[in-house]
């Protein structure tokens, strides 16, 4: 047998040598080179993917660590007084009532609904003021204009011939914004801060040392309160 | 000088040389192609171990990243409540609702000579209003000022819905101003 193979080999071996190399190369092309070039293109994929995410990564810790957390934390506290996370109807009460009274108007009454017309709109405030047509119209300005945000909606006002005195009904729109559920994933984006932000946050800075420092009282106002004390008494 | 070469083996052992000439080539192709084929396998093999080392090292520091993040998730929730807030008010901030800029025109607008005795101001700007006027000129002067080029701008409309004249020589009307 073992001749009959010599034999056989000896007489077909030009062909059956390259015969069995061609094969064993075949099975190496298969099992090895192909997977491992197609593995090596794939991983150079990943490999950039990655490269860019720890950059990526790298930037915003850099960024994070480089923002003041008692800056941030001031600013947060001046952005949450002015749109408030829910509708905080006992500050908005002692606002109008701080309004009215620097301007002068007299609130009558003071009543509160949960309406929300529009977005954002925590609920809706019912004022009855008199006046002098100035206060009443500076108190409306005010309120517009006051570091938390709420704006007049409708607008009744008449003025009495005799004293000149003005009595005004109006609605007031008071916005909140609730607190996000969820705070984005680890590779968002940090939000960039602009220079209309920066100037916000100074206006709203100014106006809430002026309304709300403790160290500057608005004159009478936080001292007796005019208007209705508890709207709903 | 000239040589002659002479063949002197037999014609079997010369075809055999020849056999074994033809194999020998075939041997050294088929060997030197397989040879190449593992050295690039190999090659491949030590690219693609040399790039999972890579790769490896990359994530680690990806995974380091992330434990900084991580550590630092107040600061970014803070930032992110700050500026989704900061773009809500800045939607309202120094920004007079049309309702109150309406108000002001027409408190701007009335002339001395006449006097509003009621203003009702709807949630579109549009509004209501009573005037009073001691005379009829004063009265066009200020539903003239309700027309004007200014005042287009903010009204579309401006109806006279009634207007009097009292024993005392006054005139009243109630007009209504549609907002744009």
């Amino acid at each position: 047998m073992k001749t009959q193979i010599k034999e056989f080999y000896g007489k077909y071996r030009v062909f059956i040598y390259p015969a069995v190399v061609s094969v064993a190369s075949l099975i190496i092309i298969i099992l090895v080179l192909i997977p491992q070039i197609q593995a090596f293109i794939d991983g150079r994929s990943t490999l950039e993917d990655a490269n860019q995410k720890s950059k990526f990564l790298e930037t915003k810790a850099s960024e994070l660590s480089n923002i003041d957390s008692e800056d941030l934390s001031k600013k947060l506290s001046l952005a949450v007084s002015s749109l408030p996370t829910d509708k905080d109807y006992g500050s908005i009460i002692g606002i109008i009532q701080r309004i009215g009274s620097d301007t002068g108007a007299r609130i009558v009454s003071l009543s509160i609904s949960s309406g929300a017309a529009e977005k954002n709109v925590g609920f809706s405030v019912q004022l009855t003021v008199i006046g002098l047509k100035e206060s009443v119209d500076r108190m409306i300005e005010n309120i517009e204009n006051s570091p938390r945000i709420m704006k007049v909606s409708n607008m009744e006002i008449s003025t009495s011939r005799t004293d000149g005195a003005v009595g005004a009904d109006f609605v007031v729109n008071v916005f909140y914004e609730p607190a996000p559920k969820t705070l984005g994933s680890i590779e968002s984006e940090l939000p960039k801060f602009s220079q209309a932000d920066e100037e916000i946050l100074a206006r709203l800075a100014s106006t809430s040392l002026s309304t709300t420092s403790p160290s500057s009282p608005t004159g009478p106002s936080q001292l007796l309160p005019r208007g209705k004390a508890n709207p709903f008494q | 000088m000239n040589t002659i070469s002479i063949n002197l083996l037999p014609f079997d052992t010369a075809l055999k040389q020849k056999k074994q000439r033809k194999f020998r080539l075939v041997q050294v192709i088929s060997t030197s192609i397989f040879i190449v084929l593992v050295f690039l396998a190999s090659g491949a093999v030590s690219l693609r171990i040399l790039q999972s080392q890579d790769i490896k090292k990359i994530q680690t520091e990806v995974k380091a990243h992330e434990n900084d993040i991580t550590a630092q998730k107040d600061k970014e929730s803070g930032v992110l409540v700050l500026k989704s807030r900061l773009d809500i008010i800045s939607k309202y901030i120094g920004k007079v609702s049309k309702q109150v800029s309406n108000y002001k025109f027409i408190s701007e607008e009335t002339p001395e000579s006449v006097d509003v005795s009621s203003i009702s101001v709807e949630n579109n700007g549009s509004m209501r209003i009573s005037v009073l006027a001691t005379n009829s000129q004063a009265l066009d002067g200020f539903i003239e000022g309700l027309i004007s080029t200014e005042a287009s701008v903010i009204f579309s409309k401006v109806e006279i819905e009634t207007l009097s004249r009292g024993r005392d020589a006054t005139y009243r009307a109630n007009l209504r101003l549609v907002s744009k």
